[in-house]
């Protein structure tokens, strides 16, 4: 933990962030991968596959380690168990997990879906288009947001 | 039940309105009739007034100007100086009576028989009262024709003796001559003697003396008999008849002292007729006796006759009493008739106005205004959207009808709503759910064709090739599948935009190459419309034009022209243009004029333009003959204000 990445010194926060993506498709989650390979993205990612199993890593319950901050959620909406929506509704409600960073990438465009997530209080909301580096471009831009924005200690 | 009871219902409104107007129509109508009744009975007292009271006032004044002007005609008799006039008045005075006799007896129909029983009485009583005055009035007639010959009769004798008089005077004066020169024609032998001459004077003198004062005695005579008429008192007319008496005698006595000769017989004849003259039966005397009593009788019957007329004209006021007390009894009667017509008229006026008031409460208000408005409520709420309105208007009338109707409206309209819903998300969901799996088939491909690994044969990749040609293919259809289930259901905002950066924007959008050139002609205004789905379906008819393009097209215009509260705008190009057959069917669902593999199209751009068109209530047509002339133009109309207007 406190080995500094290589690109630490142009990083406001003293570790690397962590990525924790919520994506039940299989599919996705190859293609979320390699994309971070392309970008040379070497930051731990922690894998969940819906909302429920997002949350007990975030409080380290039911047989899943804690994930420390800082760190970065990316969250699809459309998930089975708990889906995108829950998930925000219960992450904002739970005080420890309140300032969480999160990234919403998602396939739908509806703008309802856009208003409801942001009334969460989402960073960001990306549509995953069917075009093949879409993944490259929305995980570059949270690379450098990780890098410039100064995240959550606690 | 609709059908069954749709026609014993059906009168449900009508009838209860018919009703009320009935019954609003029958008060008014029976007050009418009461008024009407109660007119009726005043007018008839007005009449019964009008006939018989005042005809008898009429009566009276003519009866009074009746009796004054026969008094009047009487007296005229009385007064009368020549007998001229008497025929005329006499007829005048029986006309009067006549009438009278009339007019008196002209009463109006008795009320009861005790005004019967006085009717009679005074009947009675006035025609014995005008008989007196009538036997009255033919007595002064008599009386007066009588007093005026007698006075024409002395008049008469009045001149005869005042002839007789003269005459007789004449006569006196000869003889006086006479006796006078004989007597002064003596003999000789007389003339001798003295005193027989002396006597002879003497005897001379002597009647010369008698003469004379027998003349003197005559005047006085034809100026007594001549004013006798003038005598109005029987004791003076005796006075002076015994004067006349007196001196007829003494002049008969002075005849004696005069000589016997003819002329002294002829002198005592006349003197005897003038006597006879004067104081026979039909004398002068006794002509002027007749004269005074027949102008006492005359006077008598004058005086006489003013009883009777006094009578009749008591009884002429009797009636106008009478006359007067029925107009009284009638006016009390007409007062108290008109105060019960004024209490009915406003009696039938409350009455009309509770019933009105009533009626327009419980039924017009109540039953129909109240409820109209409730449906009209209803009606309006749902027909803005309101689907959840409660339709709570019943009744077993046409308006309960139609609010059970509307609640069927109601029921489709939510049906319909939710079934729209309903494939909103069927299609939302389905395109989001078919979305992901082909992403991830999408990816495999790529990364297939990335891994160095795998090696392909030609026709490998080729296949390939068109596998992810497929794959892009199916996420365009995806994509517009979701904006056709989405196009026209969201309601957009009005924005300000101008017109002419409109259409930059558009042409940014489009990216065209340089051998072609889109053209803008239209207004540089501000307006404000639904700026989104706009650019969405400008955007939509130029890139088909250009997706559709052949090497000759060169040009797309785009045009606006502002109109009231709709613009028109036009996209033309001078491509292929499209074959009148496929006019409409260009603008259905899924349509493509060429194969897929030709030109690169879902064929639901112009249906989802369409529908945005159809939401905001426009049209959208196009004009194209390929084999006439190049180019197909795109027309269709769409809402705007002008921004300043706002």
């Amino acid at each position: 933990m406190s080995q500094l990445a290589p690109d630490a010194m142009h990083s406001l926060n003293a570790e690397p962030v962590k990525f924790l993506v919520v994506e039940d498709d299989s599919v996705s989650v190859m293609a979320i991968k390699r994309a971070l390979k392309k970008l040379d993205i070497t930051n731990d990612v922690v894998i969940a596959k819906d909302g429920q199993q997002a949350l007990d890593i975030l409080r380290g319950e039911n047989g899943e380690s804690k994930i420390l901050p800082p760190f970065i959620v990316t969250l699809d909406l459309n998930m089975p168990r708990m889906d995108g929506f829950e998930f925000l509704a219960e992450v904002r409600k739970d005080e420890a997990l309140q300032s969480t960073i999160i990234f919403v990438l998602s396939t739908s465009d509806a703008p309802k879906d856009v208003s409801t997530a942001y009334q969460s209080l989402i960073a960001g909301y990306i549509v995953k288009d069917n075009l093949g580096d879409s993944f490259v471009k929305a995980f570059d831009m949270i690379n450098s947001y990780s890098k410039i924005v100064a995240m959550p200690t606690r | 039940m609709s059908q069954q009871t749709h026609a014993s219902v059906a009168a449900g409104i009508v009838l209860r309105l018919r009703s009320v107007f009935l019954v609003i129509s029958a008060v008014t109508i029976l007050g009418m009739i009461a008024g009407l009744k109660q007119l009726q009975s005043v007018s008839n007292s007005i009449e019964e007034l009008t006939v018989s009271s005042v005809s008898v006032f009429v009566n009276a004044e003519e009866n009074e100007r009746g009796l004054k002007e026969l008094l009047f005609l009487l007296l005229r008799v009385e007064k009368l100086e020549e007998g001229d006039e008497l025929f005329e008045l006499e007829r005048d005075t029986i006309v009067e009576i006549t009438h009278l006799r009339s007019t008196m007896l002209d009463f109006p129909s008795p009320v009861d028989e005790q005004e019967a029983a006085t009717h009679a009485e005074m009947t009675r009583s006035t025609n014995l009262a005008l008989d007196e005055v009538e036997s009255h009035a033919r007595n002064i007639l008599f009386e007066k024709k009588a007093v005026l010959d007698l006075d024409t009769e002395l008049a008469k004798q009045e001149s005869i003796l005042e002839d007789a008089q003269r005459n007789l005077s004449n006569r006196l004066e000869d003889l006086t001559h006479v006796v006078a020169i004989e007597n002064l024609r003596v003999s000789d032998e007389e003339a001798a003697s003295l005193d027989q001459m002396r006597a002879r004077y003497r005897q001379s003198l002597l009647y010369t003396n008698a003469l004379t004062k027998i003349a003197a005695d005559l005047d006085v005579v034809a100026d007594s008999g001549a004013g006798v008429r003038k005598l109005t008192e029987r004791a003076e007319l005796q006075a002076a008849e015994s004067a006349l008496r007196f001196r007829l005698r003494g002049i008969s006595n002075l005849l004696v002292q005069l000589p016997d000769i003819p002329e002294r017989t002829e002198l005592a004849r006349d003197i005897v007729s003038i006597w006879k003259l004067i104081l026979d039966p039909k004398g002068l005397i006794e002509t002027a006796k007749q004269l005074q009593i027949h102008t006492e009788r005359l006077g008598a019957h004058v005086s006489e006759v003013y009883v009777p007329l006094g009578q009749i004209s008591a009884h002429s006021t009797e009636l106008v009493a009478s006359a007067r007390a029925r107009v009284e009894v009638a006016r009390v009667d007409l007062a108290q008739k008109s105060a019960r017509m004024s209490v009915i008229s406003k009696l039938t006026g409350v009455l009309s106005l509770i019933t009105i008031a009533a009626t327009s409460l419980f039924v017009v208000e109540n039953q129909i205004s109240k409820r109209m408005a409730k449906l009209t409520k209803a009606v309006e709420a749902i027909a803005s959207g309101n689907l959840e309105y409660k339709v709570d208007v019943e009744g077993a009338d046409e308006i309960g009808e139609i609010a059970s109707a509307l609640e069927v409206f109601r029921l489709n309209a939510e049906a319909l709503e939710r079934s729209n819903i309903e494939l909103e998300k069927f299609a939302y969901v389905a395109a989001h759910d078919l979305r992901s799996p082909l992403r991830a088939i999408q990816d495999l491909a790529e990364w297939t064709l990335e891994d160095p690994d795998c090696v392909f044969s030609e026709d490998g990749h080729e296949n390939m090739s068109l596998l992810q040609q497929r794959i892009q293919r199916m996420n365009q259809l995806l994509t517009d599948l979701l904006e056709y289930a989405r196009a026209g259901t969201e309601s957009d905002k009005m924005a300000s935009v101008n017109t002419k950066a409109l259409f930059n924007d558009t042409v940014a959008m489009l990216a065209p190459s340089a051998d072609f050139d889109i053209h803008y002609n239209g207004p540089d205004v501000d307006i404000v419309t639904y700026v989104t789905p706009l650019r969405q379906i400008l955007l939509n008819l130029a890139s088909n034009s250009i997706k559709h393009r052949d090497v000759a097209m060169q040009r797309i215009d785009i045009d606006i022209e502002l109109g009231e509260e709709r613009m028109q705008l036009r996209v033309t190009d001078d491509g292929l243009g499209i074959d009148g057959k496929y006019h409409q069917k260009i603008f259905e669902l899924f349509q493509t004029l060429r194969s897929r593999d030709e030109v690169e199209g879902s064929g639901m751009g112009l249906a989802i333009t369409h529908k945005i068109l159809e939401h905001y209530d426009c049209s959208i047509y196009v004009i194209s003959s390929p084999d006439v002339k190049r180019g197909a133009s795109f027309c269709f109309d769409f809402p705007y204000k002008l921004a300043n207007k706002v």
